[in-house]
């Protein structure tokens, strides 16, 4: 996660903030197109994470792909997905309904189906291939989901962050301060940034904390919308942490 | 042969695997959300957009017709059951913190019956260690409690970070241990420790804040609050009863927790299924292991039986860190297990190595015992009588036992099936010795050469030799011993964690799996 990917706004993706998944998949015809983009934008975050596990199951690229469009059509256009009982949380659900999917889908069907079916999310050839390369080899089949599903939420929280920054025209400013993020208040890399932006050293460390407050509200909002309960947003936090540390 | 670990790039500040050696940790960004304080953004529409999306808190404003006693500053925090507010009370002239009860959750009898119970819990308590509680009650809509305002950060933001040195885990450990103890002589188990719920002031010192959770043990008013079957409790650091029987859970509930937190504040990770030791992975002293392993065992039973017992023992602990401390400050950022200082500080394998060899050497120069072993006897007596012949010392004779080449060949020949194990049998006790550092117990090395040795005497009583007697050196037998001693330190560690009848004996393997039995809460009671 060098660079940002240069996207523009997602009007669906702050929609979406408006409301929670499990209302998302409940919501009826007057409100279908608003949930329908907000669906999207949850399949658009978290596809990395389906393919990661499916591509773990020992699925080869093209099955993966396969998979992964079938359930999302699937899931945008029927919305009668179930998961198992108590899958409180957008990833549990989501990881439910996948299997449940991949355990009733048919290898004939699917094989048909290649080529000629609708493509929901545009699965790009580049982070498929960074996403197998993200698979550690001990990892498990849901450890490899988990991990690429924290990693999905915090892209989405960058692309926020950096959508907001561009709105409010410190589009230049963001690019610069953006690899600061994840180092100490010491680097060195502060002194260089300072020059480019002809500033002082002190008031770059204030930029950059504000920053990163901005990106850990962007993230506890992105995780919010993927939670039935607020309550329960420190404990997946935690949990997503401990992915990824694994 | 490096382990697949070693080959991982991770983050030197959280040791998080990496995809290459100067990328971004993901888990340092991610971490920066981890208990985050969401206020003030800097921006409008995303001030509204945070307004949709967090769970209903008043502003100070709406709050301030409701509190006249205060002044309200600003809103600090906002969590699952309510939000946190900085206020100046005017009558006592000092700042404090007050949390509202969230609105929503208000008309929930239950909920607010626990809120209600936290205050009174933790009105109990007056100690250093412990966020104290001014006030509580109801004003208009809102329950409320008014606390004293603690400023700094909790331990789960520096805990954000990565790991913290062993000396100040250990610090904060004990100052919680005593809190804890002042708490539970109380009646007041916490039931929800967690780095969240401890805050550093600005000394240093750590806090333990939210009782929220807590049972008071022996009101009759709450006779087992939670037997509706409500569990109340943060899953990593819940003890196995908190889960199968919440209704026994006592103080020793609360030791569980502090030593998952403890192996966190050393390791950053938690004491899931099969864990490392945290003298493996932190480099700290082994005397920590067996007192976080005492706080983690799965039976309260076996834990501390007091927050005092676990005090005294993280108290002798000190002297431990104080042998290690030298040297663990120079240099924090690289692996423990390959180079870390304090590992350096108890012995490196490469240092046990060296040592090994160093005997080695030396025993190659005392050639002067020949051991003589006849190969064919006509009784057991004879064929395991061992002949020891002291020639005259010579330098004919020196060369001849370091260099021989019969003694080599003997030796790979026909004797090794029983000496060689023999031989890394011993040096594999020396070793986990000296690794152990007289806090020996025994080491899955050690029972794995011990078991070769027994398959090899079952090999040689079962093998049939030629020639009457064979001579050779224990300096050659020594040497080759030494050589074989650092292929079989990593060999020995793989075979250990391939084979799960050495679990118990390695001591980390502690699986979190809930026990059926019963615990009793009446010793816990009367305490």
């Amino acid at each position: 996660m060098d660079e940002q990917p240069a996207t523009e706004p997602r009007q669906e993706g702050e929609r979406f903030l408006t409301t929670r998944w499990s209302q998302v998949l409940a919501v009826r015809s007057a409100d279908r197109e608003l949930a329908s983009a907000a669906l999207r934008h949850l399949c658009e975050t978290y596809w990395p994470a389906l393919y990661a596990y499916a591509r773990r199951k020992g699925a080869a690229h093209a099955d993966a792909e396969d998979l992964v469009q079938g359930f999302f059509a699937r899931l945008i256009e029927k919305r009668d997905l179930h998961a198992e009982r108590g899958a409180e949380r957008f990833r549990s659900y989501l990881l439910g309904a996948f299997r449940n999917f991949a355990a009733n889908q048919d290898a004939s069907q699917r094989s048909v189906r290649r080529g000629g079916r609708e493509r929901v999310v545009s699965i790009d050839e580049l982070t498929a291939s960074r996403v197998v390369e993200g698979l550690a080899a001990h990892d498990s089949p849901e450890q490899a989901y988990e991990r690429q599903f924290a990693l999905g939420v915090l892209d989405s929280a960058l692309r926020r962050l950096r959508d907001e920054q561009c709105a409010g025209g410190r589009q230049i400013q963001f690019d610069t301060l953006r690899p600061l993020l994840g180092l100490d208040e010491h680097a060195t890399s502060y002194a260089e940034a300072a020059e480019r932006l002809a500033t002082t050293q002190a008031a770059l460390r204030v930029a950059v904390h504000r920053l990163k407050r901005r990106l850990a509200h962007h993230i506890r909002a992105e995780l919010a919308g993927a939670l039935a309960r607020p309550e329960d947003l420190e404990a997946e936090l935690l949990q997503l942490l401990a992915a990824l540390r694994r | 042969m490096p382990t697949p670990a070693a080959e991982r790039v991770t983050c030197p500040r959280c040791h998080a695997p990496l995809q290459a050696p100067n990328a971004e940790c993901a888990a340092c960004l991610l971490a920066l959300a981890v208990d985050a304080v969401d206020d003030a953004p800097p921006l409008d529409d995303a001030r509204d957009e945070r307004s949709r999306s967090a769970p209903a808190a008043p502003t100070p404003e709406e709050l301030a017709s409701d509190f006249p006693q205060l002044e309200l500053l600003e809103r600090v925090g906002v969590g699952g059951m309510g939000a946190v507010y900085r206020a100046r009370h005017l009558a006592l002239e000092r700042e404090v913190a007050v949390k509202i009860l969230s609105s929503a959750l208000a008309a929930d009898v239950r909920f607010a019956e626990r809120f209600q119970r936290e205050a009174r819990a933790l009105a109990k308590l007056d100690h250093p260690g412990i966020v104290r509680v001014h006030d509580f009650g109801r004003a208009g809509q809102h329950w409320y409690l008014i606390m004293e305002f603690v400023r700094g950060a909790s331990l789960r933001r520096k805990l954000a970070s990565g790991p913290l040195p062993p000396a100040e885990a250990l610090a904060i450990v004990m100052q919680l241990a005593d809190a804890l103890e002042f708490a539970h002589a109380r009646g007041v188990v916490h039931r929800d420790l967690k780095p969240e719920n401890v805050l550093l002031d600005e000394q240093g010192r750590a806090r333990l804040a939210d009782f929220g959770l807590a049972k008071l043990l022996g009101d009759p008013l709450d006779p087992g609050r939670t037997e509706t079957g409500v569990t109340l409790g943060t899953p990593p650091y819940m003890a196995p009863e908190q889960l199968t029987q919440p209704q026994d859970v006592d103080h020793r509930a609360d030791l569980y927790a502090l030593g998952v937190l403890f192996y966190e504040l050393l390791t950053g990770k938690w004491p899931l299924g099969r864990f490392d030791l945290p003298s493996q992975r932190a480099g700290v002293p082994t005397q920590y292991d067996a007192a976080i392993l005492k706080l983690l065992e799965r039976e309260p039973q076996q834990r501390f039986q007091s927050a005092r017992e676990a005090a005294d023992a993280l108290t002798g602990l000190t002297g431990a860190e104080a042998q290690v401390e030298p040297a663990a400050r120079d240099d924090d950022e690289v692996d423990d297990r390959e180079k870390g200082p304090q590992a350096s500080a108890r012995t490196t394998p490469q240092a046990r190595v060296l040592i090994a060899a160093g005997v080695t050497v030396l025993a190659s120069f005392c050639p002067w015992f020949t051991v003589n072993l006849p190969r064919r006897g006509s009784t057991w007596g004879d064929r395991w009588a061992l002949h020891i012949s002291v020639p005259e010392p010579s330098i004919h004779d020196v060369r001849f036992t370091v260099f021989s080449w019969n003694a080599w060949t003997n030796l790979l020949d026909v004797q090794w099936p029983l000496w060689l194990p023999a031989v890394i049998a011993l040096f594999a006790a020396l070793d986990s010795m000296l690794a152990a550092r007289g806090n020996w117990r025994p080491h899955p090395r050690w029972c794995l050469a011990l078991c070769s040795l027994a398959l090899a005497l079952v090999v040689q009583t079962l093998r049939e030799a030629d020639s009457p007697h064979t001579t050779y050196g224990i300096g050659s037998l020594a040497s080759a011993g030494a050589l074989l001693v650092l292929v079989w330190h990593y060999l020995a560690l793989q075979l250990a964690s391939w084979l799960p009848a050495f679990v118990k004996v390695d001591g980390p393997r502690v699986v979190r799996k809930p026990s059926r039995r019963r615990t009793s809460t009446r010793s816990s009671r009367t305490r």
